[in-house]
């Protein structure tokens, strides 16, 4: 598949010289894939130019602020990656030349970053410190070997995860009750319940019928008139 | 005679800890421990007594109360034992008598009354004699209003002489007796708050009437029922401290006929 990306080398020129002389196909052009991943791009190099910004203030923002930017560009860096995934075919096949009217002797720097295929040196970097630090022999490498360092490298994964989620579901990290005190909730209130109770007295008899037995001697589960027989010395 | 305006509650045995510390910090002064027998007299049914008196007006037989108080060294379990230390006795004593057992008994109580128990022998040995009217009746009263008439007994002469030969004389004879062991608190403008535990003691058993827990008994005597002022600002005194002590215990006026010592006429 041949595309061009014209219309972006095309911007800096600003040349209608011959513009009659050539007419660019644009229909190759994979705008959508591009357009996507340019929004997604736009926002997190946004997101990432707050947070170089925040932090290099003389006062730092407060500590969840931070937080939830970071996690904003976590997101988004997400997005950017699944977009690319999502497009992957597409952009991996599309080739970018420039048009014959790009002023190729002013802009001669512009043109090679762009055109360039070979990893910069940073990425040469990463990708080698990779390598290194995975402790396989890319020369000894074939192919189901990869699917088993792959397959590994996703069990790993899928383990740090489950452990993670297993381990977030443990810790409450809103609201004022930690996971362990809103679990223990009712236990905890019903051993507050009976102190409550125990600070109140609680009343024990009717003041009346102590009150009918020092009055009149009436003893209420003995109604019987037994007392008043009682003796009569001299 | 005076006019008693009281009100009553009760309590249960876990909460005396808390109701003393409460009242104590109330009052401003400490508890008192305190304990009294109180016999109830009625008049002998053998004699005729008119229902009317010279004028014509209705004669209600009525109880008499004649009560004494018992000293604190009996209240110890075992008093053979140890030389007897009053100062030692204090109100958390109470706390041991949660059943009908209690270390005074009705011989002894007899002794009192014969006059013959060791302790008392040296003493005068006063009785106070109580007869009270039936609570002053009225759906709406804020208090209970009590007229009591009393009057004490320093000595009596004669050979043999004791309560009941007085009491006999005077034509009443013994109807029962109880054992009143309590605290007592001391508050401004004679208010007085007790914590009672009665035990009514027969010749065969003991029994506790206030079994599980204590009552309560805020009360101020007034001189005159005619001092209208004077019944009116104590009458403020209880409501204040039944205000004071609201949600936590209620006091409340009984029902004036548990009250009520007279005679059931028949």
């Amino acid at each position: 598949m041949q595309a061009n990306s014209g219309n972006m080398l095309n911007k800096p020129t600003n040349m209608s010289l011959n513009a009659n002389s050539f007419k660019p196909d644009y229909k190759g052009v994979p705008s959508q894939a591009l357009d996507a991943v340019r929004m997604r791009l736009a926002q997190l190099t946004h997101s990432l130019r707050k947070i170089r910004d925040d932090l290099s203030k003389a006062e730092l923002p407060q500590w969840y602020s931070l937080q939830s930017q970071l996690n904003v560009t976590l997101t988004q860096l997400m997005s950017v990656t699944s977009t690319l995934e999502h497009f992957h075919d597409t952009l991996d096949s599309t080739v970018v030349y420039p048009l014959p009217k790009f002023p190729t002797t002013s802009h001669e720097t512009l043109l090679t970053t762009l055109l360039r295929k070979k990893y910069t040196p940073e990425v040469d970097e990463w990708i080698k410190e990779a390598q290194e630090s995975s402790g396989l022999d890319p020369s000894q490498l074939n192919q189901t070997k990869i699917k088993q360092v792959l397959q590994k490298d996703k069990d790993c994964t899928k383990w740090a995860l489950d452990t993670f989620s297993a381990e977030f579901e443990k810790y409450d990290f809103k609201g004022l009750k930690t996971k362990k005190e809103q679990e223990s909730e009712d236990l905890m209130e019903t051993d507050y319940v009976p102190t409550a109770q125990t600070y109140k007295p609680s009343d024990a008899f009717v003041v009346e019928d102590v009150l009918n037995f020092v009055y009149r001697g009436e003893d209420k589960e003995d109604t019987s008139e037994e007392k008043k027989e009682i003796p009569v010395t001299n | 005679m005076v006019q008693q305006l009281s009100l009553f509650s009760s309590i249960d045995d876990k909460s005396y800890d808390l109701f003393i510390a409460t009242m104590n910090t109330v009052s401003g002064n400490p508890p008192i421990l305190y304990a009294k027998v109180s016999t109830v007299w009625i008049p002998n049914p053998s004699l005729q007594i008119e229902g009317a008196n010279s004028k014509g007006q209705l004669v209600e037989k009525t109880r008499i109360k004649v009560s004494t108080d018992i000293p604190l060294s009996m209240l110890q379990q075992d008093s053979s034992s140890e030389p007897l230390n009053t100062d030692a006795i204090d109100h958390t004593i109470l706390k041991t008598f949660q059943d009908s057992n209690m270390p005074i008994n009705f011989k002894t109580l007899q002794d009192m009354m014969h006059g013959t128990d060791r302790i008392n022998d040296e003493k005068q040995n006063a009785w106070c004699l109580s007869i009270s009217d039936i609570p002053a009746a009225g759906n709406n009263r804020k208090v209970s209003m009590q007229t009591i008439n009393e009057s004490i007994l320093l000595s009596h002469v004669g050979s043999n002489s004791n309560i009941e030969t007085i009491m006999n004389e005077l034509g009443y004879i013994f109807q029962y007796q109880y054992v009143t062991i309590g605290t007592r608190f001391n508050l401004k403008h004679n208010l007085i708050l007790e914590l009672q535990k009665i035990w009514n003691i027969t010749e065969s058993s003991k029994k506790q009437i206030t079994k599980g827990g204590f009552l309560i008994k805020a009360f101020i005597n007034v001189d005159k029922a005619t001092d209208i002022d004077k019944m009116n600002l104590t009458e403020s005194v209880l409501l204040n401290l039944q205000k004071e002590l609201q949600g936590y215990i209620t006091l409340a006026v009984p029902d004036r006929k548990s009250m009520d010592s007279r005679l059931v006429i028949d």
